[in-house]
């Protein structure tokens, strides 16, 4: 991501003429923005409201409309955005965290640590991973911190694999054995050359799975294993707005507008990342 | 998320070319799926529609918010167990949903004596089961045993303990006569024996109360001596029922000769509010219960017919557990009564169907008082005034702290009605202001049975509430030795539990209407504005949308529907 947060003159007009990528950094920006300074982008209170103004349509004074009990939807959803980001940043965390090394320890000891690591990644990745962050979330308790645990705990297993198959193809290339010739410790080599050069396809993964992420936590919080009322949460946006779809759609759709949006923006760049020439 | 992997190997194979138009497509579909559902109009007009001859046969497909878990009327506890199970059994007697008056029914006459201790119907000699077998007195005994005492071997919970609390036994001096007899006074009794809600003695036939709970849930082996026999049940999907061949005994007061109208009714589990409403309009439903608030305008504007009924019994109602830190306090207890801003939530979340609680009781049952302009009214300055006095002071957060103790009250509720979510939410946002923390826990039935086990210790408040057309409702519900909802204890702060227990007991002692009333008002007194043990919120209510064609559905006392009246005008 440092490439993109300062780019040389030459990247800058690359960038340029890729609009769809500017409009994804800036979306990104946006709901990052919401989520640290949620008071610079409204002035209404997401959880106190106006009962005179129950289901107002979108509109100048409410730029989303209002929901049952009055409340101004566009400062649910920015206030929301902190809850749900912050989940989605803590499950991206725990899966690129635990998921590089025991990829790491797998791909780099082999042999037995390889077997039995793997196997049990397998395992985990039979289990459809929605299914398992319930399961998760259930033991643990509702809440949203619980469910950033369960998003992460259950994507784990995919950064594992990836950070193994990278890990393999960096351990057999000739720096590496030279470096072994000079004499470097076995631990020197993983640390200094094996981790850097392993990571930029588990770094695309981890952009990608921010989406996925936001995803997952927002889907837990639809299904309401997400924080208590009055907290407000993407998810639990759109599901308090699916008894009134028929008469007040925008409680629904504009909520999960923003969440498809910052989905589609992450996986964007994700894409972008991949494809760094630089690679 | 093997998928992820994947994609990430394959990107540049898979790059999609137009994200964003697809999502802008997708947004575009939903948009238009919901106008087009919002729009589309009413069922086409069927010929015959408006012709008020009731017509034989056709198909009822209905809708609820609830499935059955069991076929067994007698175990069943929501909304869909005690309506589908009140038209596969008969009762005693029927209650009259408009005067509360007890009428007829399996039972042609009754008589009691002083002491309210021996209660002797005289049966009807016609009646049978449908595995052909008769109902007589020897039926009767064998269905209030076991409805009491349960059977441990069988695995059957004593369902009836509560509800006919000192049962003794049941006579049966000739085969249509039966005499039930009580240790103590029991004056609701007569109302019991007409009960149709949660857990109700609907008659079984004597080869079912043979099985085990297991084996009932086979529906084909559960007989009754209803208007409808079990035709198949799917958990959680959906109850058939069809027409009872010969049925000839439906309660005189509904005015109904012979069998049921209709051949089969449906009883579809649909647990979103929008599909309900949905299939409605689509007509794939004939008729729903359980309508959200907000469909009910527009699926009148598109010609259906909305009726409703208000719950008989008690309001929905924030139980206050007297016996958990903070609402030990009475103080707290008083400041929860008058924290919260009625009209807010008569504005945003209730419809014409539902009212707001101005008693623990329900309007339309007998003894109700008004409470609206004592402790039930809004009064954020009383309250703050009370919770000062008690030494509660405002911290830094807003919420008021004693003892360095925040003043957080835990609530436990359930989300099986439209409205309950919305309107809870909205006490939060008020009681907030005047420092009380209110942390919600509205979850579905089975999560809500399952937290209420630790009920005493671990929630402040349970909201619910309880069917049931009778004042001694109250003394079924906080009775310190029946239910004890509010957790009343021999050495509660403040809270006297001896008195509790004789002034809700009072209710059981006579049948003296006037009588009734005042010590229905001495309940009503004692529970909100002496001791503040509950703060009632708004008066439920079960709301039915059905297309034109659809007639004669009834609401029985406690706002159960029966369907043997009920019949489509195209026969269908």
């Amino acid at each position: 991501m440092t490439a993109i947060a300062a780019p040389p003159a030459a990247r800058l007009g690359e960038l340029a003429r890729q609009p769809v990528l500017v409009a994804a950094w800036i979306v990104v920006a946006l709901a990052v923005g919401w989520a640290l300074f949620p008071q610079l982008f409204t002035s209404y209170s997401p959880y106190t409201g106006d009962s005179g103004a129950s289901f107002a349509p979108p509109s100048a004074d409410h730029w989303f409309g209002t929901d049952r009990l009055g409340r101004d939807l566009y400062a649910r959803c920015v206030y929301g955005a902190r809850t749900t980001l912050t989940a989605t940043l803590l499950a991206v965390v725990i899966a690129f965290g635990l998921g590089t090394v025991i990829g790491l320890v797998a791909g780099y000891f082999g042999k037995l640590w390889d077997n039995v690591i793997m196997r049990v990644v397998d395992v985990f990745l039979s289990i459809p991973s929605l299914l398992l962050a319930m399961v998760v979330v259930s033991v643990l308790g509702y809440s949203a911190n619980n469910i950033a645990l369960a998003v992460g705990i259950s994507s784990i297993a995919s950064f594992a694999r990836v950070m193994r198959s990278e890990v393999l193809a960096v351990v057999n290339q000739d720096y590496v054995k030279a470096a072994y010739g000079a004499g470097v410790g076995r631990l020197a080599v993983m640390v200094r050359h094996v981790v850097p050069n392993s990571l930029s396809s588990v770094i695309a993964l981890a952009a990608l799975e921010v989406g996925t992420a936001v995803l997952a936590v927002a889907s837990l919080g639809f299904l309401g294993y997400g924080s208590p009322p009055p907290e407000p949460e993407w998810g639990l946006l759109v599901a308090e707005g699916r008894d009134f779809v028929a008469v007040h759609p925008w409680i629904s759709i504009l909520p999960g507008a923003a969440l498809a949006l910052v989905v589609i923006a992450a996986h964007r760049i994700s894409t972008s990342l991949r494809k760094d020439p630089r690679r | 998320m093997s998928e992820l992997s994947k994609s990430i190997e394959s990107a540049e194979k898979a790059k999609p070319k137009w994200p964003w138009a697809a999502g802008a497509a997708a947004l575009v579909l939903i948009a238009g799926v919901a106008w087009f559902g919002a729009t589309r109009a009413a069922g086409e007009d069927d010929a015959g529609a408006q012709s008020s001859e009731p017509v034989s046969g056709g198909t009822l497909e209905f809708a609820l918010i609830d499935y059955q878990r069991s076929p067994d009327p007698q175990w069943g506890t929501n909304y869909a167990e005690s309506t589908i199970g009140n038209n596969i059994t008969d009762k005693l007697t029927w209650q009259d949903p408009d005067t509360g008056e007890i009428t007829p029914w399996l039972a042609e006459s009754w008589e009691y004596n002083d002491d309210l201790t021996e209660f002797t119907f005289h049966l009807r000699d016609d009646v049978t089961f449908s595995d052909g077998t008769p109902f007589d007195s020897e039926v009767v005994k064998a269905n209030f045993d076991q409805y009491v005492h349960g059977d441990e071997a069988l695995g059957i919970n004593p369902n009836g303990a509560q509800l006919l609390s000192g049962y003794i036994e049941t006579l049966t001096p000739d085969p249509y006569t039966a005499v039930v007899r009580f240790e103590h006074p029991l004056a609701s009794f007569l109302q019991a024996s007409s009960f149709t809600a949660n857990a109700q003695p609907g008659f079984l036939s004597l080869s079912t109360l043979a099985l085990s709970a297991e084996e009932r849930t086979d529906p084909t082996k559960i007989i009754g001596t209803g208007p409808f026999v079990y035709e198949s049940w799917e958990e959680q999907v959906k109850t058939v029922l069809v027409k009872r061949e010969g049925y000839d005994w439906s309660p005189p007061a509904l005015g109904h000769d012979g069998e049921a109208y209709l051949d089969r009714i449906v009883f579809n589990t649909i647990p979103e509010a929008s599909v309900r409403t949905g299939s409605l309009v689509s007509g794939e439903l004939d008729a729903t219960l359980d309508v959200g608030t907000t469909d009910e305008q527009p699926l009148k504007d598109q010609g259906f017919e909305i009726i409703s009924r208000g719950v008989s019994g008690t309001s929905i109602f924030f139980n206050l557990n007297s016996s958990l830190f903070p609402t030990n306090d009475i103080a707290v207890r008083k400041a929860i009564q008058l924290g919260w801003n009625r009209e807010a939530i008569e504005d945003t979340v209730l419809t014409d169907s539902y009212s707001i609680a101005d008693s623990v009781l329900a309007p339309s049952v007998q003894g109700h008082a008004d409470y609206s302009d004592s402790v039930l009214r809004y009064d954020p300055d009383e309250a703050n005034r009370l919770l000062d006095e008690a030494g509660w002071t405002v911290g830094d957060d807003g919420i008021r702290v004693k003892d360095g103790k925040r003043l957080e009250v835990k609530l436990l509720g359930i989300n099986n009605l439209v409205v309950n979510k919305p309107a809870y939410e909205s006490i939060q946002q008020d009681l907030k202001a005047i420092g009380i923390d209110l942390q919600l826990t509205v979850v579905p039935i089975p999560d809500y049975t399952a937290a209420f086990a630790t009920a005493a210790t671990d929630w402040n408040v349970v909201a619910a509430n309880r069917s049931r057309n009778d004042p001694a409702v109250l003394n079924l519900l906080y009775g310190p030795t029946l239910g004890n909802a509010s957790y009343v204890t021999a050495d509660s702060t403040g809270v006297d539990a001896a008195e509790v227990t004789e002034v809700l007991g009072k209710l059981e002692t006579t049948l003296d209407p006037a009588l009734r009333d005042e010590y229905a008002k001495a309940a009503q007194d004692l529970l909100l504005e002496k001791y503040a043990l509950v703060s009632p919120v708004y008066n439920p209510s079960q709301v039915i949308a059905h297309a034109d064609y659809v007639h004669g559905i009834v609401f029985d006392a406690q706002s159960r529907n029966h369907f043997v009246d009920a019949w489509k005008g195209n026969g269908k």
